[in-house]
């Protein structure tokens, strides 16, 4: 009987000298495992930092080997996995004392239970905190952005049963609804030179609120990391995020640009009413559809119109070009660079470089027109740390995901194309893998 | 270190007067006393004059109402059970009391296998018996009742006299249990109306493997050692002599000692129970009064028994306690539960039993360490209020 009761050396030492006891201030878990026969009763608090036990104390009410075991079970868990730490048995415990007692091996091996017990309680606490952070959220879907691609992923992502959010700062209908609102509907199959821009974007509205998409007319001011949308007003969650910022007309990088493009002195970036350019040289730049647009716009009212080009070629659809050639008010400068905007209160000329001749060309006109192409609106997203490519577009995979977790991006920031049906074709692609990955669905 | 041995109530160095008278008996003077030869007619005196001296300590008017056993032990089975069979044409219902030493319990179940009734009488919080529970407990088929003297555990000193008095009156068998209290506390088989009585001879110091069983006289037992017929038939198997020589040397140690080492012992005992109390949360256990002179027993919420024992130990300081990490059945102390005591009450408990050899400096040091480890082990209980 006597060697049934006597305790290893091991199990002394830990008793006489136990490591790691008392609490830790917030733990993250704590197991409390009582015997009903004896009363022995441990108890253990552990601190997780990125699933490792970075800290583990105890309390026991019982005998030596209770102490003992505890105290051991501390050291061998601390440093460890959840996941290898919940294989620690009791067993364990009693070999790694070098062995207990018979008799004590089930009254008093309680520590391996206290820690899975204090894991468990980790486990569970952890799972009521994300259930609870996921009641916080405001709406499935966040899109940012009220353009073409933002309002048909809103529309697509309701139509899904999503609850979904659009914000947008200005107009409904982005760059359709500012840079050519009357222009009628190209490229688009089904719809083509059948309705305006601005009629287009009045059925979106529309069919988004009739799915009951939130609009809001509200500037967003700061993009997160865990998919928080910062307002003037406040702050908002969404499980996913969506980016449609659209594009911009892009710089000329010309000089006299800055000066004359503000307080309508005679620079601008498209036409907005040709009325207003009655009677008007007008001299326009770039060679792709927008140039050929603006310049054919303005066949009925200006005086004289001259696009200049880099190019000895124009980059615009062959029916545009030819429409342009017929029109001979319409004078076009191939391998033509603008050097400067000049005048005093407003435009008076333009200097440009004939690259082929190697000439420098002084033009007298009233308004220039620069519509040298689409920049994509992604400055706001660089602390963000969202991946960019080389000419500023937002990296995405074929289901518009970001390299960030729950984030998208949609339309003219995600493509070159800068095409209406692309932007409409991306609203479906996130709206599929937005419904996927929030209500994941028996079929996938 | 200082080592300070504290647990007497658990076993007692042989006194060294004791072992002396002993040691002839082991060399020399080995007859046996049912031998003719002078050397066996010696051994014979000898026992005789043992005999004499531990009717002596208990009051026994003749020499041959002593029957010296192997232990108490034994001497409790051969009350009980040699009275039971022998008397059981005059009942079947024995009385006892809740906490009593499991070689009572146990002999008393064995006899409930065949065919008697135990009543098991409760204690109160000090561990008291009330004699009216008894008195009220006797049926006419009552041939039979066992009370200890005094608990060992926690030091209550049971109302004997008057559950005497209660069993003479009518004329019920009384057994008493006087291991714990033997050679500790007057006591007097006649006054006290004691028919059976139990006696240790390592609890007053005498060497082990002997004890005494007291049965008055007329009244006749069961044996079951059967054999050469010694002991008046009543325990055959050659004595144990140097033993038997032995417990008569302690009681007469203990007889002639008993007065002044008993204030003595109490003065050590109250210094330990006044100094102790001082800890909070800490309770003695047992009656404050009528209670042993070399006991001082406690329990300590928010801790365990068996390491208070193991860390009193590292100190040199040797003691017990009734918590079931300590015992091999992992139940704790039925006498503290007797007492109402919750399981994880029980659980914290310290017994110190003091002894001869013990000193103002031994409880000086106890004083000093008890509440060292108490703090040291509160430390670490998860159930130790914070402040």
């Amino acid at each position: 009987m006597n060697e049934q009761f006597e305790y290893s050396e091991k199990v002394m030492e830990h008793f006489r000298n136990p490591r790691n006891v008392g609490e830790i201030k917030d733990a993250d878990g704590i197991g409390r495992v009582g015997n009903p026969v004896c009363g022995d009763l441990m108890e253990i608090q552990i601190k997780v930092e990125n699933n490792i036990l970075k800290d583990v104390k105890f309390k026991t009410f019982g005998c030596g080997s209770a102490i003992a075991t505890s105290s051991m079970v501390t050291e061998m868990a601390k440093g460890k996995t959840l996941e290898e730490a919940l294989k620690i048995t009791r067993g364990d415990v009693a070999d790694e004392l070098g062995g207990l007692p018979p008799i004590k091996m089930h009254c008093s091996n309680l520590a391996a239970d206290a820690l899975h017990a204090a894991i468990k309680d980790y486990m569970a606490k952890k799972e009521e905190k994300s259930k609870l952070e996921a009641e916080k959220y405001d709406f499935d879907v966040i899109v940012v952005g009220g353009g073409p691609g933002g309002l048909t992923t809103g529309i697509l992502c309701a139509y899904r049963g999503l609850k979904t959010a659009i914000f947008e700062a200005s107009n409904w209908g982005g760059i359709l609804s500012w840079l050519c609102p009357t222009k009628m509907i190209e490229n688009f199959p089904g719809i083509c030179e059948k309705t305006t821009c601005l009629d287009l974007v009045e059925q979106w509205v529309n069919e988004a609120k009739k799915l009951k998409v939130e609009l809001k007319k509200e500037r967003v001011n700061e993009i997160t990391q865990d998919k928080k949308i910062i307002t003037d007003s406040g702050e908002y969650r969404g499980k996913t995020l969506v980016l449609a910022t659209g594009s911009s007309p892009s710089s000329a990088g010309v000089k006299g640009e800055e000066k004359f493009s503000k307080d309508d002195r005679g620079v601008y970036y498209y036409v907005r009413n040709p009325q207003n350019y009655a009677g008007k040289r007008v001299l326009i730049v770039g060679g792709g559809n927008s140039a050929v647009d603006a310049a054919l716009s303005l066949a009925d009212t200006a005086d004289l119109i001259t696009v200049a080009h880099r190019k000895d070629e124009l980059r615009a659809v062959a029916q545009k070009v030819e429409r342009l050639k017929a029109i001979d008010k319409i004078k076009v400068l191939y391998n033509t660079e603008v050097l400067e905007i000049a005048g005093t209160e407003k435009v008076e000329k333009v200097i440009m470089r004939d690259l082929k001749e190697a000439e420098t060309i002084q033009q007298v006109v009233d308004s220039v027109v620069l519509a040298v192409g689409l920049t994509p609106n992604t400055e706001i997203f660089k602390k963000l740390g969202l991946e960019t490519d080389e000419k500023g577009y937002i990296k995405t995979d074929k289901t518009q995901k970001t390299n960030i977790d729950g984030i998208y991006a949609v339309g003219d920031i995600a493509s070159d194309l800068q095409l209406v049906v692309v932007a409409v074709a991306h609203g479906a692609t996130v709206a599929h893998n937005a419904y996927i990955e929030l209500r994941k669905p028996y079929w996938r | 270190m200082k080592q300070v041995y504290i647990d007497y109530g658990s076993a007692s160095p042989v006194d060294p007067r004791v072992l002396e008278a002993m040691m002839p008996y082991f060399k020399t003077d080995v007859g046996n006393p049912s031998s003719l030869h002078s050397s066996g007619r010696k051994a014979r005196r000898e026992l005789e004059n043992a005999r004499g001296l531990v009717a002596k300590l208990v009051g026994a008017p003749n020499p041959k109402s002593i029957t010296f056993t192997s232990c108490a032990t034994e001497s409790n089975n051969l009350a009980l059970r040699g009275a039971a069979m022998r008397y059981k044409d005059k009942g079947n219902h024995i009385i006892t009391t809740s906490i009593e030493h499991m070689s009572v319990i146990n002999p008393l179940k064995d006899l409930q296998r065949n065919g008697f009734e135990v009543t098991q009488i409760p204690v109160d919080k000090d561990g008291l018996v009330d004699p009216e529970k008894i008195k009220n407990a006797i049926t006419e088929k009552t041939m039979l009742i066992s009370v200890m003297y005094a608990n060992g555990e926690v030091g209550t000193v049971q109302p004997v006299k008057e559950i005497g008095e209660i069993a003479s009156d009518k004329k019920i068998l009384f057994h008493v249990d006087g291991t714990a209290a033997c050679g500790k506390v007057p006591l007097n088989v006649e006054n006290e109306h004691i028919d059976l009585l139990t006696i240790s001879s390592n609890d007053m110091l005498g060497p082990k493997g002997v004890g005494a069983l007291y049965v008055k006289q007329a009244v006749r037992l069961m044996p079951f050692m059967l054999g050469g017929g010694q002991e008046f038939g009543m325990r055959s198997g050659s004595e144990n002599i140097p033993g038997i020589i032995g417990m008569g040397k302690a009681a007469e140690i203990a007889a002639n000692e008993m007065v002044d080492e008993g204030a003595r012992m109490i003065r050590l005992r109250d210094r330990l129970i006044d100094s102790i109390l001082k800890t909070e949360y800490t309770y003695l256990t047992g009656h404050r009064t009528k209670r042993l002179p070399n006991n001082a027993s406690f329990r300590f919420s928010f801790i365990e028994g068996e390491s208070i024992i193991l860390q009193l130990n590292d100190l040199g300081i040797t003691a017990s306690t009734g918590s079931a990490c300590s015992s091999k059945t992992l139940e704790p102390s039925h006498v503290l539960i007797a007492m109402g005591l919750r399981h994880e009450e029980a659980h914290g408990s310290l017994l110190l039993t003091l002894g001869r050899q013990s000193t103002d400096e031994d409880a000086d040091h106890v004083i000093d360490s008890v509440p060292k480890i108490v703090a040291k082990l509160r430390a670490l209980s998860p159930l130790y209020p914070r402040k």
